[in-house]
């Protein structure tokens, strides 16, 4: 059973999974591009949103 | 309720702004609600930097984009002063200028004055000059976290020019220079020998120095240090955009030598038109600053969970 404390630390743990990993790497390039502002991009990506 | 004062200036009592209020109000420069809209940004409540993100999101660019300026020097250096005689002799261009300084906060009770407008008084009484003080919150760099979004909002409310004042900084405290296109650094003659132009840090990274306070005794002091500062820089590295970094002097006292940095950062501003250099520098700057939203949001949620 994992405390209620430490188990938003370990959902933390999404951003180092690949698949997430991909998603930022597919935002840094639309911010490169500028498509997306930074705001918008990192809040999509703690949204989990596409 | 409205209560009128003069023709020019109308009371509003405060009330909680929507996103249509901070859009129309960004997009016609209207002081009082950009003024807000950083205020919301310094919040520590989520919805409100939600709020402002989302109008920031909504509006559209404006078409002439901002010259953005950085000015960064150690405590006592003459900034404010250097920046109101500097925005006075732009905005009598007819060149719209917003001014955001950082002022330090105290590390024992977390207070800043935030008086640089006290101290630029003649210039905030210009029709074409914004000017916003924010606290630095203990952030190191010379820059807040929420400078980037400020300049943006500045930018979409269409000013020509944005001088970012930052804390008096030491040699290493270089963050600044992510937010801006033109980086100038303020020194006082006779403050350290030659050593201190080939010093690294904040040094290579500017892209023009002006020697201020070259008025009465010290301008022979000004002179002498100008050509050590010239010839230290020919040791830094070349930058990336082929821009050499030139040396001037000014008194901000006397209104000498401003007109000449100007015509410094309009030289620059051609050079780097040649080679599009300041959009792909600005498009690097998103990127990091994406970085740093994203290290901010994960923090920030991570303390709302567990302190």
């Amino acid at each position: 059973m994992v405390s209620p404390k430490i188990k938003p630390v370990l959902n933390r743990r999404l951003f180092i999974q690949e698949h997430v990993k991909e998603k930022v790497k597919k935002m840094e390039e639309s911010v490169k591009k500028r498509n997306l502002d930074p705001f918008t991009a990192a809040t999509k990506i703690f949204n989990n949103e596409s | 309720m409205i209560k009128k004062f003069n023709e020019n200036y109308i009371y509003q009592p405060k009330k909680d702004l929507n996103i249509s209020d901070l859009v129309n109000g960004i997009s016609k420069a209207n002081p009082a609600i950009l003024s807000k809209a950083i205020t919301l940004l310094e919040s520590k409540r989520k919805e409100d930097k939600a709020l402002v993100y989302s109008a920031l999101s909504k509006l559209p660019l404006s078409e002439n984009k901002s010259f953005r300026i950085g000015i960064t020097g150690s405590p006592g250096v003459g900034k404010s002063t250097f920046i109101e005689t500097f925005g006075k002799h732009l905005s009598s261009m007819g060149i719209s200028v917003a001014v955001l300084t950082i002022d330090p906060s105290s590390k024992i009770n977390g207070g800043s004055i935030l008086g640089d407008k006290t101290r630029m008084e003649e210039l905030s009484r210009e029709s074409n000059v914004f000017i916003r003080p924010s606290p630095s919150k203990g952030e190191l760099g010379g820059v807040t976290e929420q400078s980037y979004e400020s300049i943006l909002l500045c930018e979409k409310a269409g000013f020509d020019v944005i001088l970012i004042e930052t804390v008096g900084v030491g040699q290493s405290e270089t963050h600044v220079k992510h937010v801006v296109d033109f980086f100038l650094l303020l020194i006082l003659a006779g403050a350290g020998d030659e050593l201190q132009g080939i010093k690294r840090g904040i040094m290579e990274l500017a892209d023009g120095i002006a020697i201020t306070k070259s008025d009465g005794d010290n301008e022979k002091n000004a002179k002498i240090a100008k050509n050590s500062y010239q010839n230290a820089i020919h040791l830094l590295p070349a930058k990336n955009n082929n821009w050499i970094t030139e040396v001037k002097t000014c008194s901000s006292i006397e209104n000498k030598g401003i007109a000449e940095i100007w015509k410094l950062l309009e030289k620059f501003q051609n050079h780097c038109s040649e080679n599009n250099w300041i959009n792909n520098n600005r498009s690097k700057q998103d990127v990091f600053w994406f970085h740093q939203k994203l290290n901010q949001f994960l923090i920030e949620d991570f303390l709302s969970k567990n302190m």
